[in-house]
């Protein structure tokens, strides 16, 4: 198990090296503490203002997705549950939408209020799901309400850019994810979450082995299930509202990553925790490296990627399983 | 004090007089679009044209050879598109721009704020020329301002007066118009997409005294059903070129049909570029649409 961990880590540095080096030119290791001296060099703020902030945000982002995902699949002993399904997402979306109509103009839009509009949708949706969380007797029906939850935003978020054309192309690139145009500060916003959200995760590691259970035998074991519910969503907004907020909507890194891992060793949670994490990170980052490959020097939005990829990936490991 | 004294300080006077008017031209400070007050102090020599019409504008100024980059969509003039690629018009490839060294950006307020910031905060030394037209008069403005900014100022004045002659002879013959036509312009066939009094081509159609059949300003590519088009029966049917509908499927269209358009065979392409780019050619525009709706007018 610890043998694997190192193996993803080194993978991630490898991805890592591998990413600051994608673009108009290439840089060794040794030549940027030299680089980021010398004022006069375009490239030292290409490296150290661009790819280094949006390598680490796609680590972030990508490990917050994957430990999400897998907590999320606990909460609801659901393998299919990705934080998309909660209906977080849409509620980031949005706040972000509303934030954007709002300001009026894509220049009024203040880049570093964003992330906070889009918490609040997010809470917005958490605050429902908590309340309604009381009423309901299994967590099965959680996922339904989110799923409703989500396509009733989505439709509202598309009726407001219908009404509102100039907004569309401002959200367009939102709404698709990605890491163009982000840098020290949404890495920030985002870290911040991230201290509270993944030792948290670490620390309750083994109470998500137990919530992955059956409700039958949660009870049986007498554990107040309904107590944790509520507590567990707001770590999973912790996780999931900044990610969404700072790069956008990306999909299927928080369903893939702990499945990968589950199959790959065990679906103990001690082992799932730290290796969605990392998997989760290795997955969006090499994403994030062939969205800027690919159409050179055009990006592409980074969700197209995870999904291009991750989709005929996850089937061919739903068919292998069987 | 002898003569020939005095002519040596006529011509040393004359010599600074000189020097100063040209040290005078630059630095200039001008405000964009956005307000914004910019400083240049020399004539820009590596620009990058983050929007097709500015590519346009800048070709047409006779300032090409300043031009060190492009989006993917600049395809006007066709030199244009052999000039260095920094990306799409709205995501743009940053680092691209950065190690391109430029000293002028022009961007328009559309472009994504976030990109923005972040190109402003790795580039100090860069000039950024914001613009936001609203219409034909707008973007004569624009021209001079990119001529001024760029020391190109008889070049964009010259382009800027021969728009402004020809526009005033469309007026003119605007005059001569007995019914003002009904018009509806397609920029999409499925669903029928077209576009409001607040986009240039509803402010070229005001100016050569045609009807939008799209009253409303906003949405501003409204989508319109066969019904609302029936209802306001327009007396002529313009097509986007780019919109994948071809003259015959209007003029055979089941319900089209009872347009007075289609019955009169007033159905007719244009180039989109012409009529929705806020560039030179936005006259072009103007004019192809006088001639497509009066055909009995010569310009």
């Amino acid at each position: 198990m610890n043998k694997k961990i190192v193996l993803l880590l080194l993978c991630l540095v490898c991805l890592f090296i591998c990413s600051i080096n994608v673009g108009s030119f290439r840089v060794s290791l040794l030549d940027i503490p030299h680089l980021l001296q010398d004022k006069t060099d375009n490239r030292g703020i290409i490296v150290w203002d661009i790819r280094i902030p949006r390598t680490l945000l796609a680590i972030l982002v990508g490990g917050n997705l994957g430990v999400a995902g897998a907590i999320l699949q606990s909460l609801f002993h659901n393998p299919l549950a990705e934080p998309h399904v909660i209906g977080l997402s849409s509620g980031a979306l949005l706040g972000a939408t509303l934030y954007f109509l709002l300001a009026g103009s894509t220049w009024d839009i203040d880049p570093i209020f964003t992330p906070w509009v889009s918490m609040l949708g997010a809470f917005l949706v958490l605050a429902i799901l908590i309340l309604f969380n009381k009423k309901f007797s299994s967590s099965t029906t959680i996922i339904l309400l989110g799923v409703s939850i989500n396509s009733l935003l989505s439709s509202v978020v598309a009726l407001l850019l219908f009404l509102k054309q100039k907004t569309f192309q401002g959200i367009y690139f939102w709404l698709m994810g990605g890491f163009n145009g982000k840098g020290w500060t949404h890495f920030t916003i985002l870290f911040i979450y991230s201290l509270i959200g993944i030792p948290w995760a670490l620390l309750w590691r083994r109470k998500f082995n137990l919530l992955f259970l059956s409700e039958e035998e949660i009870y049986s074991l007498g554990l107040p299930l309904k107590k944790y519910q509520p507590i567990i969503l707001i770590l999973l907004s912790f996780l999931i509202a900044p990610s969404v907020a700072v790069s956008g909507a990306i999909g299927f890194i928080g369903l893939i990553a702990p499945h990968m891992m589950r199959v790959w060793e065990t679906p103990d949670y001690s082992w799932l925790i730290p290796s969605s994490f990392l998997s989760g990170a290795i997955l969006l980052l090499s994403s994030d490296i062939l969205a800027r490959m690919l159409f050179y020097p055009t990006e592409i939005p980074v969700g197209i990627i995870t999904s291009f990829f991750g989709v005929p990936f996850f089937i061919y490991l739903l068919v292998k399983k069987k | 004090m002898p003569k020939k004294e005095l002519k040596n300080i006529y011509i040393l006077v004359f010599v600074l007089l000189f020097i100063i008017s040209f040290s005078f031209a630059f630095p200039i400070t001008v405000k964009d679009d956005m307000g914004r007050s910019i400083t240049i102090n020399t004539p820009p020599t590596r620009i990058i044209s983050l929007a097709p019409s500015a590519t346009e504008i800048l070709f047409a100024i006779n300032a090409q050879e300043k031009i060190v980059g492009v989006t993917d969509y600049c395809n006007f003039p066709k030199e244009a598109q052999r000039k260095e690629k920094v990306g799409g018009f709205s995501n743009p490839n940053i680092e691209k721009i950065i190690s391109l060294n430029p000293d002028l950006i022009i961007l328009y307020e559309s472009f994504p704020k976030e990109i923005f910031n972040q190109l402003e905060k790795s580039l100090p030394q860069t000039n950024f020329l914001v613009l936001d037209p609203k219409n034909f008069e707008d973007v004569l403005e624009n021209i001079l301002l990119v001529g001024k900014v760029i020391g190109k100022e008889k070049e964009a004045r010259a382009v800027h007066n021969d728009m402004l002659r020809r526009w005033g002879n469309i007026q003119k013959k605007a005059l001569q118009v007995k019914k003002l036509p009904k018009v509806l312009f397609l920029l999409w066939n499925d669903p029928f997409t077209s576009a409001s009094p607040n986009t240039f081509l509803g402010d070229l159609l005001r100016k050569v005294r045609a009807k939008n059949i799209v009253e409303k300003n906003e949405p501003e590519y409204p989508v319109l059903s066969v019904e609302y088009i029936l209802e306001k029966n327009p007396d002529v049917i313009l097509i986007g070129e780019t919109s994948g509908i071809s003259k015959e499927s209007i003029l055979n269209h089941p319900m089209l049909k009872q347009t007075n358009a289609v019955k009169n065979k007033m159905v007719y392409t244009i180039n989109d570029d012409l009529v929705f780019r806020p560039g030179p050619r936005l006259i072009e525009g103007m004019e192809r649409l006088f001639e497509l709706l009066y055909p009995e007018i010569p310009l």
